[in-house]
């Protein structure tokens, strides 16, 4: 007769401490590159690609070299877009991965093999557009930015507080259609407010070019933290 | 929505705590803590468990998990507020200087194994 004796073992781990690791080997990789990753996460459509369109002729005035990796879960169009800019752009369908809603640090890792990035400045990381899971990866970056269209409404940073706690800086995007929307901005700020009062946060509008000259800035004080 | 690489990640560091001899025998049941502040449903978690680990060795092991509440640090007047809901603010002073302390844990907290006799 086989009695069963049963224990309770403490372990404590991280249950991403896979990802993490590899994230900490890209932190180490992009460190040794001189490489300065920032993550750009939102829902989709709130102008990821729109503005490093406009972010990367301007990064290249400045004498500044940046690479981009895009993920989406299906087709190449934002790499496409992007690829006319004459900067390293890979695309990464996460379709090939089994259609994850986010990119993991070891998906960076693949993406990193695929573009040349000697001499690169700035490594654009253009998340899957999604506002949740994405927040919860880390993938070695030096800051996340989370992008937030006004045509998407006040209250998105009440719906998906975690994408706005983790992340370095707010984009207001779109501020360009203001004349046009019924949208409150006093009311997003107290929403931002209420989910991260010390979140830096730039309103600009990418398509005229409004406050463009504050995200470039920030993105130059970055750069050059990240390499002091 | 990323529930199934969380459950995922729950496999792989179950079988490196195994690996490593952190546990052997027959596993029973994976105690987690996960944060409020955490963008996972423990349910789907459950059901994505539950359908990946079908035909292996993890099949019918349990899967349990403790919510872990909010708490965030006021650096105006030093105390911990527990928050309910979204709006962090200090609930003793009103300050907007909190650091959220906790609520952020995706946790494997420990393991229930049976040894045979």
């Amino acid at each position: 007769m086989t009695s069963e004796k049963t224990r309770r073992v403490g372990v404590v781990t991280n249950i991403l401490a896979a990802n993490d690791r590899v994230a900490d080997e890209n932190r180490r990789l992009f460190a040794a590159k001189g490489l300065c990753v920032i993550n750009l996460i939102s829902s989709p459509g709130a102008g990821k690609t729109t503005l490093l369109e406009h972010t990367l002729p301007a990064l290249t005035a400045r004498g500044i070299k940046a690479a981009v990796i895009v993920g989406d879960i299906a087709t190449t169009r934002d790499a496409d877009r992007l690829a006319v800019h004459d900067v390293p752009v890979v695309q990464i369908c996460t379709e090939a991965f089994g259609g994850s809603c986010h990119l993991e640090a070891s998906t960076i890792r693949m993406g990193m093999d695929q573009i040349e990035l000697d001499g690169v400045d700035i490594l654009f990381v253009e998340n899957i557009g999604n506002l949740v899971c994405p927040a919860e990866f880390d993938l070695g970056e030096r800051a996340k930015v989370a992008l937030l269209s006004i045509t998407e409404g006040e209250d998105k940073p009440l719906k998906y507080p975690l994408a706005f706690q983790e992340s370095d800086l707010g984009l207001i995007t779109k501020l360009d259609l203001l004349p046009h929307l019924d949208f409150d901005m006093d009311a997003l700020r107290e929403n931002l407010d209420m989910v991260n009062p010390k979140l830096p946060r730039i309103e600009l509008s990418a398509r005229r070019g409004t406050e463009m000259e504050a995200w470039l800035g920030w993105l130059q004080q970055q750069l050059e933290a990240s390499r002091a | 929505m990323h529930e199934a690489a969380i459950a995922q990640g729950v496999i792989d560091q179950v079988w490196k705590l195994h690996d490593d001899g952190v546990w052997s025998g027959k596993l029973l049941e994976i105690k987690l803590r996960i944060g409020k502040l955490t963008a996972v449903v423990p349910d789907y978690l459950a059901f994505c468990f539950e359908a990946m680990t079908q035909d292996t060795p993890l099949e019918g092991v349990k899967l349990d998990w403790e919510d872990v509440p909010v708490q965030g640090l006021c650096h105006a007047c030093g105390e911990t507020s527990e928050f309910e809901k979204i709006g962090f603010l200090c609930l003793t002073c009103g300050s907007p200087q909190v650091d959220i302390s906790q609520g952020r844990e995706l946790l494997i907290d420990s393991l229930e194994v049976a040894d045979d006799q």
